[in-house]
């Protein structure tokens, strides 16, 4: 069979196990509704309004924390576990492996994201100023950024118990400096041009424009642009840094390029990048 | 169809293979026996290309596994010691998955009728028993239906009758014609299966041939009893090579480290004493006297440790 026939092969079977396990529902269906019930009550006072102005931040979030911590711990704990080196005795690729880890998270995701819009928008009723396909194309961008960075963060953890260091480590700048736990505009400007490296803000700043701004698809070109640069990046981190097996060393020269990418993107996305609509408060 | 020279494999300081040089021809079993640690599943992962040799050559099918991974995946059917088995997925949709990666397959469920498992299709691997996952890994490697299979230690930690189920499965493989590589630290498994068994101890070969080669070649005593009924003197037994080591009830022991001398001595001697041979017993080392020689009393001390 072709090597994209075995990588959807792997992404469907990834799915059902996914699936299957009440665990992996928890975390993709139920605990992202638990944030966006206490920001609904606690902050926004459950006002469909003001739920509004909080939904692109969670959304955020729920992308950030499943592609951080779900699908990225799942790719240290299926290599560390032995499943990867079973495949590897295979005619699969490190291709193949790395291209049914990402659909599948990328499909998970995407589940999860439609699942906590659903449940906010039959719980709070909120107001959506853009249209539909600005704000799927907006999330699809996030989902797919976020999913190969979170796959690459995988890649370079030692193992499940190192993981969480270095997770938290990214995730929590990225939950308080993006705008997506906290208002963006009610941020310190230097701690705005923090913000400006960090991949979840132009995510934040795209859902902010199409659904509270309501501007058309067109004028989300920039920050599409700046998560397709992240997208491409991450792939190419996955491919340079991918591991059958936990005790395989990473290969020092390979870091070194992939990290020396993705410090090139990050700074010139924030030296180029798309204005930050959302540093003035809104109204 | 296995071809390798010299090969050498260090992990740091620590040598695991010295100086290795085996040729497997195709067809049956060879069984890879020896300790733990001994170095049969480095062995074993450097032909799969998991691992690279420090020095030396292999090559299996002509292709070395460093290098040319792929086509050789595409040849060998492989259980690894251990098998990460994807545990929400059910027993057919296991074997789908790996259908995926290759261009040809058998027809899965004739695979697991192969492996006794049809009737476990629809079950989900965690609710399958140890004897299964094995039974099932095994289905993943000949899947493919490959030309050689590299089982490493297929039986280990599984009951007897679960072994027996691997047996014959290995069994049924070599009368359709496949060459099986297996490791085990299962004396009786390697008599059992292998037409052919290599002992490894501490990275190196210390005996190869059939098992019924190696018993041959052992150095060891064989036991030899006998009851007589009326005189006997067992001087001209002792005269040739004989020891006697005791009684046990009305037989006497003896030690021989010739049996064939010591029967023909033994009738000259009956014969010309006028004693009646009641009873004889004769026990030959085992190939598990050959292994333990082999293996030497130092690795033994080292296991007790």
């Amino acid at each position: 069979m072709s090597a994209l026939g075995a990588a959807l092969a792997l992404t469907r079977s990834y799915l059902l196990e996914t699936a299957r396990s009440r665990t992996s529902l928890f975390f993709t269906l139920a605990f992202p509704q638990l944030f966006l019930f206490v920001f609904a009550f606690v902050f926004a006072g459950g006002r469909p309004n003001d739920v509004g102005y909080l939904m692109p931040g969670l959304l955020t979030l729920t992308t950030i924390t499943s592609s951080f911590f779900g699908y990225s711990m799942r790719l240290v704990a299926e290599r560390e576990r032995g499943a990867f080196r079973r495949l590897r005795v295979t005619p699969a690729t490190a291709g193949t492996v790395v291209a049914g880890n990402f659909l599948h998270a990328l499909a998970a995701l995407a589940v999860a994201l439609a699942f906590q819009f659903g449940v906010g928008w039959a719980a709070f009723r909120f107001p959506v100023a853009g249209s539909a396909v600005a704000v799927a194309a907006m999330l699809l961008a996030g989902a797919l950024a976020f999913v190969a960075l979170g796959l690459f963060v995988g890649c370079v953890s030692r193992d499940t118990r190192s993981a969480p260091a270095l997770t938290n480590l990214l995730v929590f700048p990225m939950m308080f400096l993006s705008g997506s736990a906290m208002p963006f505009f009610a941020l310190p400007g230097w701690i705005q041009q923090i913000g400006r490296f960090l991949p979840a803000t132009y995510l934040n700043e795209g859902l902010q424009r199409a659904m509270i701004q309501g501007r058309p698809l067109a004028d989300l070109a920039g920050p599409i642009a700046a998560l397709l640069a992240y997208t491409a990046v991450g792939l190419f981190l996955n491919a340079q840094l991918f591991r059958w097996e936990s005790t395989d060393r990473l290969p020092p020269r390979r870091l070194a390029i992939g990290l020396a990418a993705l410090a090139l993107v990050v700074v010139a996305i924030a030296l180029a990048g798309p204005e930050l609509t959302m540093a003035k408060r809104p109204g | 169809m296995i071809e390798i020279r010299n090969l050498v494999k260090d992990y740091g300081s620590e040598r695991a293979l010295s100086d290795v040089s085996l040729a497997i021809e195709s067809g049956g079993c060879v069984g890879l026996l020896g300790p733990n640690g001994a170095g049969k599943t480095t062995l074993v992962e450097i032909l799969e290309g998991l691992r690279e040799a420090t020095s030396g050559s292999v090559r299996v099918f002509g292709l070395d596994p460093a290098l040319e991974a792929r086509p050789l995946r595409l040849r060998i059917g492989v259980q690894l010691q251990a098998t990460a088995l994807p545990q929400e997925l059910k027993v057919s949709e296991v074997l789908r998955l790996y259908a995926a990666f290759y261009p040809a397959t058998l027809e899965p469920r004739a695979v697991l009728e192969s492996v006794d498992l049809l009737a476990k299709e629809r079950a989900l691997v965690r609710t399958l028993s140890g004897g299964e996952r094995q039974r099932l890994a095994l289905a993943l490697a000949l899947l493919h239906d490959p030309e050689l299979l590299l089982l490493d230690e297929p039986t280990a930690a599984l009951d007897p009758m679960a072994r027996r189920g691997v047996h014959a499965i290995v069994e049924q493989l070599v009368a359709r014609g496949k060459t099986v590589l297996l490791t085990t630290h299962y004396i009786e498994e390697a008599e059992k299966l292998c037409r052919r068994v290599v002992m490894i101890r501490r990275g190196e070969i210390v005996a190869d041939g059939s098992p019924f080669e190696l018993v041959g070649k052992a150095a060891g005593l064989s036991t030899l009893w006998i009851e007589v009924d009326g005189p006997f003197d067992p001087a001209p037994l002792l005269a040739a090579g004989a020891v006697e080591e005791g009684r046990e009830g009305r037989h006497r022991r003896f030690g021989v480290s010739d049996p064939g001398a010591a029967i023909v001595a033994l009738g000259d001697l009956l014969r010309a004493q006028g004693a009646r041979l009641v009873d004889l017993r004769l026990k030959r080392p085992t190939l598990e006297d050959v292994y333990l020689e082999y293996m030497g009393e130092s690795d033994a001390a080292r296991e007790v440790a």
